[in-house]
């Protein structure tokens, strides 16, 4: 029982953060139908950046955290002024193109000036765990799931409440219908590759946090995260969250109980696994729009 | 001065000429009806005010204001608003989430502020919510505030749509078939909701419409398009009498079938 909660918590944990980098692609995809292949290259950069802040000044982590995030907002505006803005209105598999060049530009730019060992992230939780009942927690882990369910409720009521949220979802919906209302549709686009360029970075920043160390395989999260999309549907936030607690909690069980058994593996094999069964049954994700379409 | 004036716009697609060189004006508090048959170009000519469509000459001003270089959300924030043929609303939010977007051109707290749900933020929401409620009221949507919008019928859809715009408190209401598909009833019950957007609210209307006797009741003028070229223009009275307009929509006498 122990060791499933143990799991169980892993998997939440791990998953959270699958969520919030999830939730960047969602929010890119709804606003543009691009896929953004770059998201896990965002995740890796806010982690260097943030420990750059912290190895270069005494700033306490919390202020590090917001300032990678505000950097992450910066590149989230650049990039789509300068790399996506003018290919609007181009086929969309254009756009999805220029984002893998751009993880790829990312990635190199990351190991030019930080190169390719793993990096040390300092101490920023303390190390004796918490005893929740009969299980011990690393503090890491509780702070983490905290971030990361703060961030989730902000930006659902984000797009739930606020003027600007409504018209995210507004340009969604029909960019035209948008534009008639008022709504500068190019600027949302730029907003979108904000907030999923500041997701991802706290994603990462969490990850190495919770890994004490920070390197280049951070960007990976970017391609385990397209199963919990698709899971939860390309167009869907809440799907997002649970496609990524879901996927999160599967890789841990199945790794803690199946891989003794066949020797290993079974963590990476088990979500996609999931996936090709939930598809066979559900073809838009669990949450996804199903769209009424000729072949 | 017209509040709203279309002078010698052209629009061509390819070799296709869609509006040829037409003018009209609608003047402050008139409802002007745009009529014509299937492919007269109607709807590119809202779409040529509106900002959807760039024609390649011609310019559109309201208010004196040359709109000919604005993109749409330009427009609409200067007092454009429009309904589409086929209904362009947010089928998955609710029918005040809706008309809140609408609202979104009078929502003046800064992109950073209006990501917020407190202090200024609070209060300018709370006022656009009022703003919204009038319309709701108005409207007679009362009861059905927090539907989601894709489950309710047809025709109470097209009043919502009539709603998001009016949200807008536009200069110009500029309508694409407010009444396409609907029953007798309901046609009745909107054009009592156009006369009083009209009459009441004192709001100017360009209107494409196809029920005939909606548009003889309702407009003070109607300006008549066939093959892209205004055709004519006056009182539902001379547009009745008038002999190109028989003979666009009934064909010419003695001419053969095409």
């Amino acid at each position: 029982m122990e060791f499933f909660l143990q799991l169980l918590l892993n998997g939440l944990v791990v998953g959270g953060i699958y969520a919030l980098v999830a939730l960047g692609f969602v929010i890119i995809y709804k606003a543009s139908s691009t896929l953004n292949f770059a998201q896990g290259e965002f995740l890796m950069l806010g982690a260097y950046i943030c420990l750059a802040i912290l190895d270069r000044s005494r700033v306490p982590f919390a202020v590090a955290f917001a300032l990678t995030l505000l950097f992450s907002v910066a590149l989230g505006l650049l990039l789509e002024r300068v790399v996506l803005r003018p290919l609007l209105g181009q086929p969309v598999i254009s756009m999805i193109m220029v984002t893998l060049g751009l993880s790829s530009v990312l990635k190199a730019l990351v190991q030019g000036v930080w190169g390719t060992d793993t990096r040390p992230f300092p101490a920023v939780f303390a190390t004796e765990p918490v005893m929740l009942g009969p299980l011990p927690v690393s503090q890491g882990y509780l702070w983490s799931l905290g971030c990361v369910a703060v961030l989730l409720v902000v930006l659902t009521a984000f797009f739930r409440l606020t003027r600007l949220g409504l018209a995210m979802r507004a340009t969604s919906f029909s960019q035209e219908v948008a534009l008639s209302m008022g709504i500068p549709v190019r600027r949302i686009f730029a907003l979108s590759w904000s907030i999923a360029a500041a997701v991802s970075a706290a994603g990462g920043i969490l990850l190495g946090a919770m890994r004490g160390g920070v390197d280049g395989s951070l960007a990976f999260y970017g391609l385990k995260v397209i199963p919990v999309v698709i899971l939860g549907g390309l167009d869907s936030i809440s799907g997002a969250i649970a496609g990524g607690l879901i996927i999160g909690v599967l890789e841990n069980l199945s790794g803690g109980y199946l891989d003794p058994l066949v020797g290993g593996g079974a963590k990476d094999v088990a979500p996609f696994v999931a996936l090709v069964l939930i598809l066979m049954f559900r073809p838009t994700g669990l949450f996804g729009t199903a769209h009424a379409r000729r072949a | 001065m017209a509040r709203l004036e279309v002078n010698s716009v052209s629009l061509r697609f390819g070799g296709v000429t869609a509006l040829h060189e037409v003018s009209f004006a609608v003047a402050d508090r008139e409802l002007v009806a745009i009529i014509g048959p299937n492919g007269a170009g109607k709807t590119s000519l809202l779409n040529c005010i509106s900002g959807v469509y760039r024609p390649q000459s011609g310019r559109v001003t309201l208010d004196g204001e040359d709109l000919t270089d604005l993109s749409p959300h330009q427009r609409a924030r200067r007092g454009l608003g429009r309904t589409f043929q086929n209904l362009g609303l947010f089928k998955g939010m609710t029918v005040l989430e809706n008309l809140l977007v609408g609202r979104h051109t009078h929502q003046k707290t800064s992109v950073l502020g209006g990501g917020f749900w407190f202090g200024p933020g609070r209060r300018e929401e709370a006022h656009q919510l009022e703003a919204v409620l009038e319309v709701v009221e108005f409207l007679e949507l009362g009861d059905l505030r927090e539907r989601i919008v894709g489950t309710l019928a047809y025709g109470l859809q097209k009043r919502i749509e009539l709603g998001r715009a009016l949200a807008l408190e536009p200069r110009v209401l500029l309508l694409d078939e407010p009444m396409a598909g609907m029953n007798s009833g309901e046609k009745e019950q909107l054009a009592h909701f156009i006369l009083e957007i009209n009459e009441q609210r004192h709001t100017t209307i360009a209107m494409i419409e196809h029920d005939m006797g909606m548009v003889m009741n309702l407009s003070h003028r109607i300006c008549v398009l066939d093959f892209g070229v205004k055709i004519a223009e006056g009182t539902p009275h001379e547009i009745r009498n008038h002999p190109a307009v028989q003979a666009a929509y009934l064909g010419q006498p003695g001419e053969e079938a095409r």
